[in-house]
């Protein structure tokens, strides 16, 4: 966990438990931190596409972007592991994105610490389970 | 399915069938689903507090829950359901709009 710039991210990594995979194959990917993001989590449709989620049966909303324009988003629940922890929410994907954003449902488990004098990012869960929001 | 004849103050009546008429219009069998819907959210709650619980549902079967992703995959694996053929619901929805950003407006 730690800034990318001025941006805050944090390595996790993604599990569909229905169909066994995960992404990245091996290792963590960067997501950022986005608390104007209502949601959980939002993904690439690469990332999304390699999950298997698209073969499961998949709910959308509609999601409002800063401008003011609506985009349809389709998504199903995840597994998202994170320094030990591991949380359960709503991954969604829409055309153009391309790269992991984690929201407000996602942070809400956690303490968020965003330290720019020291340069770091730390997430603590609120307490010890195994499941979120 | 069991049927059950329950009784219900005029004011609650109206606003349920309300409901069932602006969110599904006429449809057979409207009534029901809204009030299995109700019954299974409130039912959570007294069950389980605010913990979220995930179901698998099939042709609006639940064919089997749990409070984790992974021990409802497990459970599917056990019964030999095809992760496909199912929908996976929450115990917490998902809001039907959200936003993604800021939300300053022009002053």
């Amino acid at each position: 966990m730690s800034l990318l710039g001025l941006t805050p991210v944090v390595w996790i990594r993604v599990r569909n438990p229905l169909l066994g995979r995960a992404y990245p194959g091996e290792g963590e990917a960067m997501a950022v931190i986005d608390t104007g993001y209502e949601g959980f989590l939002a993904l690439p449709r690469d990332a999304f596409e390699s999950l298997g989620l698209g073969e499961l049966r998949l709910e959308e909303r509609l999601l409002l972007l800063p401008g003011g324009r609506a985009v349809k988003a389709r998504g199903v629940y995840v597994s998202v592991d994170v320094g030990g922890a591991t949380v359960y929410g709503f991954a969604e994907t829409f055309e153009g994105l391309d790269e992991l954003i984690l929201g407000q449902e996602f942070l809400a488990n956690f303490k968020l610490v965003v330290d720019y004098c020291s340069a770091s990012v730390t997430l603590i869960p609120c307490k010890p389970r195994h499941h979120g929001l | 399915m069991g049927t059950l004849t329950i009784v219900l103050p005029d004011e609650l009546e109206e606003r349920l069938r309300r409901v069932v008429a602006e969110r599904y219009g006429g449809r057979r069998g409207a009534l029901s689903k809204l009030i299995e819907e109700a019954l299974r959210h409130y039912l959570d709650l007294l069950e389980h507090g605010s913990e979220q619980v995930f179901y698998a549902v099939r042709e609006g079967e639940v064919v089997a829950s749990s409070h984790s992703l992974d021990e409802l995959a497990a459970k599917l694996r056990e019964l030999g359901v095809d992760p496909r053929s199912i929908r996976i619901v929450s115990s917490r929805r998902v809001k039907p709009i959200a936003r993604m950003g800021l939300r300053g407006r022009r002053a």
